[in-house]
C-alpha cells in the first residue's frame, strides 16, 4: 500500500494561484470548473479545504472524464469527515507531489488510468477525511476546553454534550494550525451512510445546462486560437510550407512550422481552421510509404506461426501444452485478428497555455498531469515550481489523454508567441494522430480429450505499448511480455491441465497507446470466443464448459458467471433471439456479460446486454452500473464497426463518417447486476465492462447463424449468412 | 450581422461563412454548445433554429441572420431547468458530459414534435447524436420520463412540449 502525503505542503501549489485571468463562463451550477477553489477556503490537508460559509472543497488527484471520480472520491472523504454532502464540491487538484500515485520503486506520477482512482486513492481519501475530522474536533475541544473524546460530529458540525456546537467553517482556521494526524482511525464499513450509496453525481447540474468547463471552453485574456496540421505520413516531416494564401485571410495571425507539424494562429477557431485549409504543405513522406493494413495482417499472421522468427516470450506455462498438442486426437487450430482502434473521445484534443516571465499555466483535459508538467518545464525552461497544470473536465479520455503529444505541441507553440494560445485539434487531426489500441492476432490451438479441453496454446502477436516507455535493452523482459498477454496470465479464472500463452513481438511503425481495458480489449475476445469453439466441438453448453474450467481458487468468478446466467435467463432467449456469454477479470474486478442478438437481413441487432459485476466493496452503485453499461457499449461499438486502416503510410479514417461509433438506434438495453464481495479488495470499474462485450456479441452471432467471427469488426463480415 | 440568441438580439462581427457554432463559442463566448466533428456527424453542436434542431457546425452565419436561435443556455426559464434537463439529472444521464448539450437539444426538439415518443421515434430522432460514454439507455429513459412530465403538466398529450425561451 503506497504511503500518501497528507501534509499541507503539497497543497500549497494546489490552492495557490487559482484561475488568475481566467474569465469562466458565468455559472450558478456547482462544480462548473474542477479547478476553481473558493478563494477563502482554508486547506486542512492536501485533499480538503473548508470555507467559512460551510463549503467543503474536496481536491481529488484524478481527472473527471465521466467515470464519476468527482463524486465517488469526495463520497469517501465526506463519509469520514461527517461533512454535509450538500455542501461538498469537488475539484481536480493542480499537479503537486501530494497527488502522485506510487506506481513502482521511485516512480510517482499524477495519472488517471488503469482503473486506479478508487483502488489507488480510496484509502487516502478516507484518511484525509478522518484526519480533517479529528483536527476539527481538536480545534473545537481546545476552544471550549473540553475533552475531544466527548465531541461528536454530524453534517459539518462539531457538538459537545455541554451544549456547545460549531460548524466546520467556523473551526477551519484553528484546525488548519494543528498537526495532521498520520493514522486517523477509520469508520467501520457498517457505519457508512454516504459511501456505498448512489448519491447523485456532483457534476450533473453543470453538464445539463452547458456550464461545465471543458478545455476548449476556457477563455484566457488575450489568447489566440490555433489549429494544427500534422504530417499525415508515419514518421514523416515537413519539407516546405507555402503560407501566402493562409496569411492573406483576415483574422489569421501567423503560421508556425515545426519539424512534423504546422500551426496556424487566428482570432477564432474557424479562421484558424480556414488558415490550415489554405496552406500548401509539402511533406517529406518518411520511411513507411509502402505500409498498409494488408501488411499489418500479413505480419501478424506470420508472427503467430509456430516457427516464426519473431522474438517470442512465454508469459504463462502450465504442464507441457506443446507436447500434448502434437499428440493425436481432436484438436482445434484457429486464427483471430483485431485492428487498430481510435479512442474517439467526443471532445477533440486541445490545450490552452499562457507563458509569462516567471510562470506558465496550462489548462488541458489530461489524464497525466505530472508528465504534462515535466514536459512543459523542458519546453519552457521554467522551474517546476513555476509550471501550473490545471485540469478542467475531460470530454472523454479512454486512455487517449494519458499521452502528452497535444499538450507538448501547445506549449511548443506558446513559447513562440507573445500571447496565450488555445490549440484546438479538429476531429480529423484527432483521428489521424491517435495513439491507437494496437492491432493484434492470436493463433489458438486446443487438444480436446475425454470430453474436456486438455491442452491450450495461444500465440498472440502484437506490438507492445510498454515499449513506448522502456529502453530497447529491457524489451525482452518477462514482465514486458506479460503486458500484451494480460488476460491469459494471473487474472484468467480457468484452469487448463496444459497451457502455454506466449507472445510474438511485431514491431509496427504505428503509434499505440492505452485504449480502455488495453490488452484485455482483445485477449478477452480471443479466449472467450475460442472457448465457445471448444464447447461446440465438445458438444457442451458454453456456460457449462466455463463452469467446468473455472478453477476452485476463483469462486468469485463462478458467482459472477452464475449470476449473469440467471439474470439473463441463459438458455431461455425469446423466439428469434440468440445468446452469447463471456466472462473476464481485469483491474481487480470481474465481469460477465450475456448478449441477446437477432439477425435481420444479415445484420446483427443487439437487443440486450445483461452484465454481472464483482468489483469488491462498492462506493457508488449507480456509477458502477453506468461504467459497466458504458464500457460494454464501447466494446460493442468497437466490435461492430471500428477500425483504423493504413494506406501508403497514412491513416485512412478521419471523422465519424468513416470511423462509425455506436449510435442510439444500435444501442441495446443494458442491465447491470452488482455482486458485492465486501471482504475483497477494492477493484476498478472504468475499463471492466469493455472486454466481455465483443465475445458475448460474437458468441451470440454464432448461436444465431453458425458463422464464427474471427476478424473484427463484425461489419467486415456482413451480411451474415444464416445457416 | 444581427441574430436573436435565446431571446436576446445580438450583433456579431464575423464573416458570413463562419459556422454558427464558432459564432456562439468564439464571438459570443457561449461555450455550452460543443464542437465534436465539424461535419454534422456527431450532433454535439445541436441548437434550435426557429425551433428546429440543426447542426451549428455546418450552418453558416449568413443563413441564420435575423432568425431565432436557442442554445442549451436558453432552455431554463427563470433558473428552473427545462423538464428534459431535469430528467437528465434525475436519470443521472451524463458521464463525461461533452455530448449532452447536443443530446438535450435534440431531445427537446423531438418532444416538441412528438410529445409521446416510442422507442422507434427516439432511435430515429436521437441517432444523429453520438455519445462515446454509452449513456444511450439512460437518455432513452430520461426522454420518456420528460415526456410524461410535460404531458402531465399540460394535462393533454396533444399539446406540444415547451421549447426554448423564445419558442
Amino acid at each position: 500500500m503506497p504511503a500518501h502525503n497528507l501534509s499541507r505542503r503539497g497543497v500549497l501549489t494546489g490552492l495557490g494561484t487559482l484561475v488568475l485571468g481566467v474569465q469562466l463562463h458565468p455559472t450558478q451550477a456547482r462544480a462548473a470548473s474542477p479547478d476553481a477553489v473558493p478563494s477563502q477556503a482554508i486547506a486542512i490537508n492536501a485533499f480538503v479545504a473548508l470555507d467559512t460559509d460551510g463549503t467543503v472543497t474536496v481536491l481529488i488527484p484524478s481527472s473527471e472524464m465521466g467515470q464519476g471520480v468527482s463524486t465517488s472520491m469526495p463520497q469517501l472523504l465526506a463519509e469520514e469527515l461527517d461533512a454535509d454532502w450538500d455542501k461538498v464540491i469537488c475539484r481536480t487538484a493542480q499537479e503537486a507531489p501530494a497527488y502522485r500515485l506510487h506506481l513502482g520503486p521511485g516512480y510517482t506520477t499524477m495519472i488517471t488510468g488503469a482503473s486506479n482512482s478508487i483502488m489507488g486513492w480510496g484509502r487516502a481519501m478516507r484518511e484525509a477525511g478522518a484526519a480533517a475530522r479529528s483536527m476539527l474536533i481538536a480545534a473545537a475541544a481546545a476552544r471550549w476546553t473540553v475533552e475531544p473524546a466527548l465531541c461528536t460530529t454530524s453534517k459539518g458540525v462539531v457538538s459537545h454534550p455541554g451544549g456547545q456546537s460549531a460548524t466546520y467553517g467556523e473551526l477551519a482556521s484553528d484546525a488548519a494550525k494543528l498537526p495532521v494526524p498520520r493514522k486517523p482511525p477509520l469508520k467501520r464499513r457498517s457505519k457508512h451512510t454516504l459511501a456505498g450509496t448512489s448519491v447523485p453525481r456532483t457534476d450533473l447540474a453543470a453538464k445539463v445546462d452547458g456550464s461545465a468547463v471543458f478545455g476548449g471552453d476556457l477563455r484566457i485574456e488575450g489568447m489566440v486560437r490555433a489549429c494544427p496540421l500534422a504530417c499525415p505520413f508515419l514518421e514523416g516531416t515537413v519539407a516546405a510550407v507555402d503560407d501566402t494564401t493562409a496569411l492573406a485571410i483576415p483574422g489569421v495571425r501567423g503560421v508556425y512550422v515545426f519539424e512534423d507539424w504546422v500551426a496556424v494562429t487566428a482570432d477564432d477557431v474557424w479562421t484558424a481552421k480556414k488558415g490550415v485549409a489554405a496552406l500548401t504543405v509539402t511533406w517529406a513522406e518518411g520511411p513507411h510509404t509502402a505500409f498498409d493494413s494488408a501488411s499489418i495482417s500479413a505480419q501478424l499472421e506470420a508472427a503467430t506461426a509456430l516457427d516464426a522468427p519473431n522474438r517470442i516470450k512465454a508469459a504463462n506455462r502450465v504442464g507441457s501444452a506443446m507436447d500434448m498438442l502434437s499428440e493425436d486426437g481432436d484438436s482445434i487450430d484457429v486464427f483471430y485478428e483485431v485492428p487498430h482502434l481510435e479512442h474517439a473521445p467526443m471532445e477533440p484534443l486541445n490545450a490552452t497555455v499562457r507563458i509569462q516571465a516567471d510562470r506558465c499555466d496550462i489548462w488541458t483535459g489530461t489524464q497525466a498531469q505530472t508528465q504534462v508538467r515535466k514536459h512543459t518545464v523542458e519546453r519552457t525552461g521554467l522551474k517546476p515550481s513555476q509550471v501550473f497544470v490545471h485540469t478542467p473536465y475531460l470530454g472523454g479520455g479512454f486512455g487517449r489523454r494519458s499521452n502528452t503529444d497535444f499538450t507538448d505541441k501547445a506549449v511548443e507553440l506558446a513559447v513562440l508567441l507573445d500571447t496565450p494560445v488555445q490549440l484546438q485539434y479538429t476531429r480529423e487531426e484527432t483521428t489521424r494522430h491517435g495513439f491507437y489500441r494496437p492491432a493484434a492476432a492470436a493463433r489458438l490451438r486446443a487438444r480436446l480429450h475425454d470430453g474436456h479441453v486438455h491442452a491450450l496454446h495461444v500465440r498472440l502477436a502484437s506490438d507492445n505499448i510498454l515499449h513506448n516507455f522502456l529502453p530497447k535493452l529491457l524489451w525482452g523482459m518477462g514482465q514486458v511480455a506479460a503486458f500484451p498477454l494480460e488476460g491469459f496470465t494471473h487474472t484468467m479464472p480457468y484452469h487448463f491441465e496444459h497451457l502455454l500463452a506466449d507472445w510474438s513481438f511485431v514491431d509496427l511503425p504505428v503509434p499505440i497507446g492505452f485504449w480502455r481495458s488495453v490488452g484485455h480489449s482483445f485477449s478477452a475476445w480471443f479466449l472467450e470466443c475460442f472457448l465457445d469453439e471448444c464447447a461446440q466441438a465438445l458438444g457442451k453448453d458454453p456456460l457449462t464448459l466455463r463452469r467446468e474450467l473455472i478453477s476452485s481458487e476463483h469462486p468469485r468468478f463462478r458467482t459472477v458467471l452464475d449470476t449473469v446466467a440467471e439474470k439473463a435467463g441463459w438458455g431461455q432467449a425469446p423466439e428469434g433471439r440468440f445468446q452469447g456469454i463471456a466472462l473476464h477479470g481485469c483491474f481487480g474486478s470481474i465481469c460477465a456479460e450475456v448478449a441477446e442478438v437477432s439477425i435481420v437481413d444479415g445484420q446483427p441487432r443487439v437487443h440486450k446486454i445483461t452484465a454481472a459485476v464483482d468489483c469488491g466493496p462498492v462506493v457508488n452503485p449507480q456509477i458502477v452500473r453506468d461504467q459497466i453499461m458504458g464500457g460494454a457499449l464501447m466494446g460493442l461499438s468497437a466490435a461492430l464497426g471500428e477500425r483504423i486502416d493504413f494506406e501508403g503510410g497514412r491513416v485512412v479514417q478521419s471523422n465519424f463518417h468513416d470511423y462509425p461509433l455506436l449510435r442510439m438506434a444500435q444501442a441495446p438495453a443494458v442491465e447491470v447486476h452488482i455482486v458485492e464481495t465486501l471482504g475483497a479488495p477494492v477493484g476498478g470499474i472504468g475499463e471492466l465492462g469493455t472486454p466481455p462485450a465483443a465475445p458475448a456479441l460474437c458468441n451470440a452471432i454464432f448461436a444465431a447463424t453458425g458463422v464464427r467471427i474471427r476478424t473484427l469488426p463484425v461489419r467486415d463480415s456482413l451480411p451474415l449468412e444464416t445457416a | 450581422m444581427k441574430l436573436t440568441v435565446n431571446g436576446a438580439a445580438v450583433e456579431v462581427e464575423a464573416t458570413g461563412d463562419t459556422p454558427l457554432l464558432w459564432v456562439l463559442r468564439d464571438h459570443l463566448d457561449m461555450t455550452g454548445t460543443r464542437f465534436g466533428c465539424g461535419m454534422a456527424q456527431c450532433g454535439a453542436c445541436t441548437v434550435h433554429l426557429d425551433g428546429l434542431p440543426i447542426r451549428s457546425c455546418v450552418t453558416p452565419l449568413s443563413e441564420v441572420a435575423g432568425r431565432r436561435i436557442t442554445t442549451i443556455e436558453g432552455l431554463a426559464r427563470d433558473d428552473v431547468l427545462h423538464p428534459v434537463q431535469q430528467a437528465w439529472i434525475d436519470h443521472s444521464v451524463p458521464q463525461c458530459g461533452y455530448c449532452q448539450s447536443g443530446q438535450i437539444m435534440s431531445a427537446v426538439a423531438l418532444l416538441t414534435f412528438v410529445p409521446s415518443p416510442t422507442d422507434d421515434h427516439i432511435d430515429r430522432a436521437m441517432s444523429a447524436n453520438i455519445c462515446r460514454c454509452g449513456t444511450y439507455p439512460r437518455i432513452k429513459a430520461a426522454i420518456k420520463d420528460a415526456a410524461a412530465r410535460i404531458n402531465g403538466a399540460m394535462g393533454s398529450v396533444d399539446q406540444p412540449a415547451p421549447g426554448g425561451r423564445d419558442e
